[in-house]
């Protein structure tokens, strides 16, 4: 948390990602041309919210493990910014629609209620709701430790509803979304091996820059509350 | 409760934001030229933007702690 090789690592991973993001060659697919390229920043945001949530829930767990409140305020900040990640990914998202799929000059068109009744769409939406429900959960406890403690237990539940949301029944329904086959960030047959070569360093960078961002709440937290912690 | 207020601010943003989607332009805007680069250009400036915002709001934050602790 304290230490700045990561950081120093976060800033050159992003710079990588943005020149070599904008200057890769990319296969000319007839929907997409060269907004492809969004694959490193719009999936690149995706890929921060999931491991800022998975930092979270890891903090919640060690919280009920040791009931010490400055996991529980790392396990908040973490979805935090997991959830400001989340809102990124939905805006840059459509953006990226309104110029593919419900771009009427586009062979791919599709009218805005088959857009709107995209799978992918309505399940990342439950999935924010659900963590923004935690964070007003939070907020309607007064008691710290009661608030601790429930708060850490519906992390979990959130955290283990993200997989159906977002992973399974989308890729059980009808998407325009690409990879219903499998896992669509991760196959290496769905992108050319000039674009993987930026991809896997732009999601390493968005998710350290995401970490990083989540770590600078947690210490502003800490500090505010140092009277309450224990050493 | 401000701090529902703004989760409920967010959560409306969060439900109009597939609403942008319909928003359209002539075949020939410059968002569409050059195999539309410019999108990707727009996705970033968001991205940006977002981060930026956010980042101001977490000084406020460290402001206000500072302010106390001087007090």
């Amino acid at each position: 948390m304290y230490k700045s090789w990561w950081k120093i690592l976060c800033v050159l991973l992003l710079i990588y990602a943005l020149v070599a993001g904008l200057l890769v060659k990319v296969p000319n697919l007839p929907i997409l041309g060269e907004t492809s390229r969004n694959l490193f920043y719009h999936v690149g945001m995706w890929m921060a919210m999931m491991v800022l949530f998975i930092c979270s829930v890891v903090h919640s767990v060690r919280y009920l493990r040791t009931m010490n409140l400055k996991y529980d305020i790392a396990a908040k900040n973490y979805a935090t910014v997991g959830l400001f990640f989340g809102l990124l990914g939905y805006a840059t998202g459509s953006i990226w629609a309104s110029y593919t799929w419900a771009d009427p000059n586009n062979p791919a068109f599709q009218s805005f209620s088959a857009v709107a009744r995209e799978p992918k769409l309505i399940g990342t939406a439950v999935a924010l709701l659900i963590y923004f429900a935690y964070l007003i959960l939070r907020d309607s406890m007064s008691d710290l430790d009661k608030r601790a403690r429930v708060s850490a237990v519906y992390n979990i539940f959130a955290f283990a509803m993200l997989f159906p949301t977002i992973f399974i029944v989308p890729r059980l329904l009808p998407s325009l979304h690409p990879g219903q086959e499998g896992n669509p960030a991760l196959n290496f047959k769905d992108v050319s091996s000039e674009m993987r070569m930026v991809e896997y360093p732009a999601f390493i960078g968005w998710a350290l820059l995401g970490v990083w961002i989540a770590t600078l709440k947690i210490r502003i937290n800490l500090l505010k509350e140092k009277s309450l912690l224990k050493k | 409760m401000k701090k529902s207020v703004n989760h409920f601010l967010a959560f409306i943003t969060l439900l109009a934001l597939p609403g942008l989607a319909t928003a359209q332009s002539a075949p020939d805007s410059i968002m569409r030229s050059n195999g539309r680069i410019y999108v990707v250009i727009a996705v970033l400036l968001v991205i940006l933007l977002g981060i930026f915002l956010y980042m101001f709001r977490v000084e406020r934050r460290l402001k206000k702690l500072e302010k106390e602790s001087r007090d």
